[in-house]
């Protein structure tokens, strides 16, 4: 009975897709893992990813990481499509609390990377669409900024401050609130 | 796009991205943002979205803090009363500013409102007027389309919903909030979300009435408390068993989560949802007490998921499976029924099955695809009675999921990689132990198998196997072989079996069995070719049983069904299912 066996090769290839980084790297993925972005997903209904998907945004070392994340999450899909907000869709989800401790785990450990890999991360869960992992990477960033004064975030960030003082005399008095 | 990790920027990043860390930052330092840069400042003129957290208006003062150093800390502060009304007035002052400040160019969309005081013992206070009340009515809220309002330390505070802006209203989420009724109409709240909260019935009735678009309701460790509803109809006590009788009408998607176990202890109440457009319901809750939940449900569901808990303390003059069966009964008219039980799976084993199978042969008449996650006791025969009767009640499905464990759940969390090992290696020597090669090539030692057949269900006839039953997937099952086996075999229009059962070295084993077992069974020898055996590698780093949909049956693979077994994640996964549904029943109404 070839056909059953022929059967099971052809599912299991069809479930496959091919995601090619901006370095022309060629990453294989199964739908379920790929489908947590949304572009990809959009991507799959439209049938166009015969032959792989090309990403000209993302680079291998990039991809590499989107990949590893996308894979622990495609199996605890919830919060991805959700809100950041702690209730609403979370609720929907099987509570499995050890995965769910896991995964927190996972997640902690995946934010331990430099700034510009960060915002790397951000860019690419932006254009792929990731929800779960741009609400991650954003609250990262969030989180750094709390506490801090502007000038204390601008030498983080290396932002130029193109204020003139009139300006920055007008922004203080519009805020005044948020210094008192 | 220049190589990565070279030095990419903060502004690098898109103005829509900049917004949404801006929006996770609380209003305070919102604000203070606006003094980075030019860029800056105009993104947060424009994000039209305000995140006050009480926590950071409130500066203690020196004395205060010296005094709390000497006290310690605790509810005999002597400033007491003064520090929480210090704490409130600058948080009302503050928010009142921002509000003004966030709503000078663009109108507020989203306000997510976070109130944390540090002097809890004095939260108690009924303080709506003077706390929530003031923010949220403040004019530059009034275009708000989503509210998010949390209060801290699970100290229920008073909401008026006379209060709430209401025209643009959209999404309301409340944490820790008791509602109180009150006026107001809500002509475009589609979505209410209530955790830890409590409500009179009247009060939500209210809501609802007053909410014609309202579609999704999710209830989360929230009860109804009786002494708003006597306070506000001063109505006497009634005298025994009590009903509440609440009609959501445009209601079409109803979580009710942890709820019954926060029921009064007073056990007599009673809750009566009728929800005419119900299509989805996840419940989650004590078996023990479904029935203090009545579900008045409209013959159209589609999805239905069930998680069943014990409760040990509830009162128990109903026996679990007649109040299971009962509670599963109102549900019938599902398309697609979860159930996952936290219990033994004997516990609702129906006490006389010949008599349950006759009454519930059309229980789930619609029901196209059951999802069993449950865990059972070794050797025991009340699991397959179990098995039955689902089956028997189910006389059209199509897609059927088991994932039956062995022992108790919180054994589940530690100790399910070496139990999967262990029930993998049983069956492995099993099948080393009892047939021997020859035979299984020839196909014709299929008897030595007879003796693990399941009696209960293989005695009797299940006319979902007749003509429906397409696709079995069997995960970590408690006896994959005479499960798979038994559907193999029964199943006549089977297009796939699915078993994770832990290891790859199965495949070659169970590969051979199945197609043995579908060609022996000569009843239907022509669909023999169409079983295709996906046998799933137990992903032993990850330590659980895989949930994603990648057994299911790809695009263009040539299989029958549309329906992806996936665990519903999320709303939309189950929008996505529920059009995939519709859609189907519309290409085949002879379904």
């Amino acid at each position: 009975m070839a056909s059953a066996g022929s059967g099971d090769e052809k599912a299991a290839a069809a479930a496959m897709i091919t995601l090619i980084s901006s370095d022309n790297e060629k990453f294989e993925v199964t739908e379920a893992t790929a489908t947590l972005s949304q572009t990809i997903r959009h991507m799959i209904e439209d049938g166009c990813t015969d032959g792989g998907v090309p990403l000209p945004n993302v680079t291998s070392k990039i991809l590499a990481r989107v990949i590893e994340y996308c894979k622990k999450h495609a199996t605890a899909a919830a919060g991805e499509e959700g809100s950041s907000s702690s209730f609403s869709d979370a609720a929907f989800l099987e509570v499995d609390r050890a995965f769910l401790e896991e995964l927190e785990e996972f997640d902690d450990a995946f934010l331990e990377v430099d700034r510009a890999t960060l915002f790397d991360l951000i860019l690419a869960a932006n254009y792929l669409d990731i929800k779960g992992l741009l609400n991650l990477t954003c609250q990262k960033v969030a989180d750094s900024v709390k506490g801090k004064t502007p000038e204390q975030i601008r030498e983080m960030y290396n932002i130029v401050n193109d204020l003139t003082p009139e300006e920055e005399a007008e922004i203080r008095r519009e805020t005044q609130w948020a210094f008192e | 796009m220049a190589t990565a990790g070279a030095g990419r920027l903060l502004s690098d990043l898109p103005d829509d991205v900049l917004r949404r860390i801006l929006f996770l930052v609380p209003g305070k330092e919102a604000a203070s943002a606006a003094l980075l840069s030019r860029r800056w400042r105009s993104l947060w003129r424009t994000s039209g979205a305000v995140y006050l957290d009480s926590r950071s208006f409130y500066r203690r003062s020196t004395s205060q803090e010296q005094a709390e150093q000497s006290l310690g800390w605790g509810y005999d502060l002597p400033w007491g009363w003064d520090h929480w009304e210090s704490e409130r007035e600058s948080f009302i002052h503050g928010a009142e500013k921002a509000l003004a400040a966030a709503a000078a160019a663009v109108p507020i969309k989203r306000l997510t409102l976070v109130f944390k005081f540090e002097t809890p013992g004095l939260l108690e206070l009924d303080t709506d007027q003077h706390l929530i009340g003031p923010v949220v009515s403040n004019p530059a809220a009034r275009r708000v389309e989503e509210l998010h309002v949390e209060v801290g330390y699970c100290i229920r505070r008073p909401l008026g919903f006379g209060s709430l802006p209401s025209e643009a209203l959209r999404v309301l989420r409340l944490v820790s909030c008791r509602l109180l009724a009150g006026g107001g109409a809500f002509p475009s709240l589609a979505e209410l979300h209530l955790r830890d909260c409590t409500f009179s019935g009247v009060g939500l009735q209210g809501i609802a009435d007053a909410a014609p678009q309202l579609a999704t309701l999710h209830l989360e460790s929230s009860y109804l408390s009786d002494a708003h509803e006597a306070a506000v109809l001063h109505t006497p006590p009634v005298q025994g068993p009590r009903s509440h009788r609440l009609v959501f009408p445009a209601v079409t998607a109803l979580m009710f989560v942890d709820c019954s176990n926060s029921f009064p202890r007073d056990d007599d109440a009673v809750l009566e949802l009728d929800v005419p457009r119900l299509q989805s319901l996840k419940y989650k809750g004590a078996v023990q007490r479904t029935d203090q939940l009545s579900l008045k449900t409209p013959s159209g569901m589609i999805h239905v998921d069930l998680h069943l808990v014990e409760d040990y303390n509830a009162r128990g003059n109903v026996s679990v499976p007649i109040l299971f069966w009962q509670f599963i009964k109102n549900l019938s008219t599902t398309m697609i029924l979860k159930v996952k039980l936290d219990f033994s799976m004997d516990r609702v084993a129906p006490e006389n099955q010949d008599e349950l199978v006759c009454k519930r042969d059309k229980l789930f008449h619609n029901l196209e695809r059951l999802e069993l996650d449950a865990q059972y006791s070794p050797a025991s025969e009340a699991t397959f009675v179990v098995l039955a009767t689902l089956l028997h009640s189910c006389p059209v499905v199509r897609d059927l999921r088991l994932e039956l464990s062995k022992g108790i759940s919180w054994m589940r969390y530690f100790s399910i990689d070496q139990e999967a090992r262990a029930d993998f290696d049983n069956s492995v020597n099993r099948f080393r132990h009892r047939r021997s090669p020859t035979i299984l090539l020839g196909g014709q030692g299929d008897h030595n198998y007879e003796t693990f057949d399941m009696p209960v269900l293989s005695k009797q006839s299940f006319s979902c196997l007749q003509s429906c039953l397409r696709r079995v997937s069997l995960h970590f099952c408690m006896e994959p072989v005479q499960l798979a086996k038994f559907f193999a075999k029964e199943a006549m229009v089977l297009e796939e079996l699915n078993i994770n059962d832990g290891s790859q070295k199965m495949r070659e084993h169970l590969n051979n069995s199945v197609r043995i077992w579908t060609a022996n069974s000569a009843k239907k020898k022509d669909l023999a070719n169409n079983v295709v055996l996906a046998l799933e590698a137990w992903n032993v780093e990850r330590g659980r049983v895989p949930r994603s949909g990648n057994f299911v049956p790809k695009r263009g693979t040539g299989t029958a069904g549309n329906v992806v077994p996936k665990p519903y994640g999320t709303c939309s996964d189950v929008v996505r299912d529920m059009e995939t549904v519709r859609r189907r029943s519309r290409s085949k109404p002879g379904l």
